[in-house]
């Protein structure tokens, strides 16, 4: 009975072992992303992330049954980090005169919006998938990435090539863009059943080609 | 290719990127932390079973102890005398 727990451990441990060496440098990269830490450094948060999403993987190893340990954990770590984000949702206030960190690719979106940027553009996550493991409708989930996408190519990126794109509106770098956007505030309530509104701000046009 | 698809496989392109290096213990650490995971979890199962056990066997002696389908014995009602 030890003997043959003992065994079942190490073969766990030996697949696991293969499955990390195989996977964790994309999840790694989708976490970098999530967190919003620059690349090419080191990235503790983002590595937490993996790491906590990995273990929780390595305990539920043998009852996957057939499920692919990369979509679990690809799903744990998308879980923690949108109920983490939830936890952590007010900006940390900086002290006056320090410059803010300097961010990752996806700094300047929301918590949400880069859950659902990397679950559907970089990981090519279904839409009614992305919701299903988000408990959103899918509706809001096309809409934050619509969003998201608007917000991606309206900015350059931090350190991108190229000069900063003058924008429709001014925007502030330490603001975040959080409100819903294009909707007056005195329009009426929209259902979302109704014929699909553009919900990302209107790309500018003449950043078509400036961007990179 | 429609406008948004252009727009999506736009950022797309921008997400993709080199990954980043894995720190090498990273497999050991989340098989450390994994394990950890296990043996709570494991604990905490024992412990449920363990309580619902005890709380069976409580049950059973006060059952047995006290038997309490018997009618209760009737202290209320006065002896019925003088007949």
């Amino acid at each position: 009975m030890r003997e043959r727990r003992a065994a079942q451990e190490r073969r766990r441990a030996r697949e696991f072992e293969a499955f990390v060496a195989g996977a964790a440098g994309r999840l790694l990269r989708a976490a970098t992303l999530l967190t919003a830490e620059p690349e090419g450094q080191p990235a503790p948060a983002a590595e937490r992330l993996l790491t906590l999403a990995l273990a929780r993987t390595y305990a539920v190893w043998d009852r996957l049954r057939g499920e692919d340990p990369y979509d679990r954990a690809r799903q744990e770590m998308a879980a923690h980090f949108a109920h983490s984000a939830w936890r952590a949702r007010l900006p940390r206030p900086l002290r006056p005169g320090t410059p803010p960190p300097p961010g990752g690719l996806l700094e300047r979106l929301s918590p949400q919006e880069r859950l659902v940027l990397v679950l559907r553009l970089y990981e090519g996550v279904a839409e009614e998938q992305t919701a299903a493991q988000l408990g959103l409708p899918a509706e809001r989930v096309h809409a934050l990435c619509l969003r998201a996408v608007g917000h991606m190519r309206s900015k350059p990126p931090p350190g991108g090539a190229g000069p900063p794109v003058p924008v429709g509106e001014a925007v502030h770098p330490a603001r975040k863009v959080r409100d819903v956007p294009a909707s007056p505030p005195d329009s009426p309530y929209v259902p979302e059943s109704s014929p699909p509104a553009p919900p990302a701000p209107p790309a500018p046009r003449h950043t078509e080609t400036a961007a990179p | 290719m429609s406008l948004p698809d252009r727009k999506e496989a736009e950022v797309r392109r921008m997400l993709d990127g080199p990954h980043p290096p894995v720190p090498p213990d990273l497999a050991r650490r989340a098989t450390a932390d994994g394990r950890r995971l296990l043996s709570h979890r494991r604990l905490a199962r024992r412990a449920l079973w363990l309580l619902t056990l005890a709380a069976l066997a409580v049950l059973l002696i006060w059952a047995a102890v006290d038997q309490p389908w018997l009618p209760p014995p009737t202290h209320t009602t006065p002896p019925l005398e003088g007949w």
